[in-house]
């Protein structure tokens, strides 16, 4: 069927893109790929609007940090079925101080995450994150400068991530 | 940017790096998932599990074998009560001869030849079953009796005009059953939810449901329950409510306006790492907050609790590039099982985790693939109660399928061997 080789196409070509994507969102494979694997779900149901009308992988993505700040979860009596998760030995960085403010942005709260996540990875304008996310450019705003100012106030008070380790 | 945003691009674009791939196979995954979705299909589950079963044999043998023996205790003093000692690659005894009073085997499709998902079980020898998508576009809800394997059609479920989806989220109580449907085709703007009388009859709307107010989206319907004469739910995003099953306005339940529901009148909410960790009961107020330490992941029922104790070790750095320094590392010491008080506590066998340490049924049994002595797969139940392991008789077929038992929270289990259903009411077990 056309519709269904041109969404393998579509995930053959971006599903990487995405986990990266889902990865800075979530700051955790495990939940990287349960969002993606949703988020491809939804594509797919509505793929043939979305091919016609829309860019897939914007409605994908749009899709993605919605559902992550909606405290998406599994429907009763699904299951996913992705290779289980690597439980052990989940380091992120090699040094410190990165390693710092990622585990600090694993503590903002989703929506700040979120924020963040597209204004410095997505590099998207506050205008445009107000659009994805569907809140208010004053809350992009809000929710931007709350969770810079947590990060900044608790890099300062962690002596870990003053100065590069040696 | 500043500095600290010029950062926080650096650290985001190395982290991206470091995403898991894409697994193959990932887009046959998402379609079969998909198609089960609209057909809400057990048939079709065993598509979906191709995924691991072929596309991913080397991970899940390798899980398997590396993981089906409890992990070592962090230290002398994190012993375990020694009672579940649960088995490696034994192969465990069938569940018909452990438990014979849990199973039921009924045909696996109806006398019109349609298939069927089995719902819950309204009593101990009643499944309810809806129709599935293969055979026709109406939808039916039939009721089989456990006992004689008769079925009877109880009622055709409305269809919303132009809609795949239909019935969803089915529940039950006090001799009606209740579920939620979209008002309109392709508006996920108002959800209306339906009763109809276990005994039979014409379905009727409850209430509709908005699924947006004034500034947000809120989310599909969950957890719905019926109590008595209510309707109760929470929406995705946290709130509960309640409506009067002969209609009328929905009302916010005190105290639970960011909550959902666990299990009836038990709501709390849950987030990546703490599930269900505090629990409040919205009829009485009473307030249960489970124990867990600050290094603990846990994920909780009304009476359990599982989760993972983690420490971050510093670890020297094994990539060339920063060889000499330090990194952190998440190392999980060990899972568990134990109740909410925090007392009993015993190992779970890791290879549970194929699932997602959420995956309990019934606060209680977990599944589990083990190896068998010619490297074939062996699904098994494992019941955390009594450290008992048993055979549920699933294996690969010639085409190397093999379907996964579908369970929730409650007491059912059921999967498709053949063209028999095995329906499991777990909560006959001792």
């Amino acid at each position: 069927m056309d519709d269904e080789s041109g969404f393998d196409k579509f995930v053959a070509e971006q599903a990487d893109a995405l986990l990266r994507y889902g990865y800075v969102l979530t700051g955790n494979p495990h939940d990287a790929a349960d969002l993606v694997q949703e988020a491809l779900l939804r594509v797919r149901g509505a793929w043939s609007k979305v091919r016609r009308k829309d860019n897939p992988n914007s409605y994908a993505r749009i899709t993605m940090a919605r559902l992550h700040i909606s405290i998406w979860r599994r429907r009763r009596r699904e299951h996913l079925t992705a290779d289980p998760p690597d439980r052990a030995g989940h380091e992120v960085f090699p040094f410190e101080q990165q390693q710092g403010l990622w585990e600090e942005l694993a503590s903002l709260p989703r929506r700040q995450r979120a924020v963040l996540v597209l204004r410095y990875y997505e590099q998207l304008t506050d205008a445009e994150i107000a659009k994805v996310l569907g809140i208010s450019l004053g809350t992009v705003r809000s929710q931007a400068s709350r969770g810079l100012d947590k990060l900044r106030s608790s890099l300062s008070s962690s002596p870990a991530t003053h100065g590069s380790p040696r | 940017m500043n500095d600290l945003g010029k950062e926080l691009s650096r650290l985001l674009a190395d982290a991206a790096e470091r995403a898991p791939r894409a697994p193959a196979g990932l887009s046959a995954t998402v379609k079969a998932r998909h198609r089960r979705r609209r057909a809400r299909s057990a048939a079709l589950l065993a598509a979906v599990a191709v995924a691991v079963v072929i596309g991913g044999a080397g991970t899940v043998v390798k899980t398997v074998r590396t993981s089906a023996v409890p992990q070592p205790a962090a230290n002398a003093t994190d012993k375990p009560t020694g009672m579940a000692k649960p088995p490696t690659d034994v192969i465990p005894p069938p569940i018909e001869k452990v438990w014979p009073q849990a199973v039921h085997k009924i045909p696996a499709t109806l006398p019109d030849g349609r298939d069927y998902y089995p719902e819950l079980l309204l009593d101990d020898r009643t499944l309810l079953v809806t129709t599935g998508i293969k055979g026709g576009k109406r939808r039916f809800l039939w009721t089989y009796d456990l006992h004689s394997g008769k079925p009877t059609r109880i009622a055709e479920i409305p269809p919303t005009k132009g809609s795949v989806s239909f019935a969803d989220d089915i529940a039950a109580g006090g001799g009606n059953i209740v579920w939620w449907a979209y008002k309109e085709a392709g508006e996920n703007r108002i959800a209306q939810i339906w009763t109809v009388p276990v005994r039979g009859g014409t379905p009727r709307p409850v209430s509709d449901v908005p699924m947006t107010n004034a500034t947000k989206q809120l989310g599909q319907i969950t957890d719905l329950t019926v109590v008595g004469k209510e309707v109760i739910f929470a929406y995705e995003k946290g709130g509960v409510y309640r409506v009067p099953l002969s209609g009328g306005r929905l009302q916010p339940v005190k105290g639970a306006e960011r909550q959902h529901i666990l299990r009836w009148p038990w709501v709390g909410t849950h987030r990546a790492m703490d599930d269900f960790l505090r629990l409040f009961n919205a009829e009485t107020g009473e307030r249960r907050d489970a124990v867990a330490a600050a290094d603990e992941e846990v994920r909780c029922g009304v009476i359990r609790c599982t989760g993972m104790k983690v420490r971050y070790e510093k670890v020297p750095c094994a990539v060339e590039s920063c060889a000499d320094k330090m990194k952190k590392e998440r190392v999980v010491l060990r899972s568990f099982v134990r109740d909410r008080d925090g007392s009993g506590e015993r190992p779970l066998p890791a290879a549970t985790d194929l699932y997602g340490p959420t995956d309990l049924a019934l606060e209680r049994f977990f599944k589990q693939i083990l190896r068998g002595p010619r490297g074939e797969s062996v699904m098994a139940l494992y019941d955390v109660e009594t450290g008992r392991t048993v055979d549920l008789g699933l294996r690969v077929d010639a085409r190397g399928f093999m379907s996964l038992p579908q369970s929730g929270r409650d007491a059912l289990m059921t999967y498709r061997i053949g063209d028999q259903m095995h329906v499991l009411d777990l909560s006959t077990i001792e």
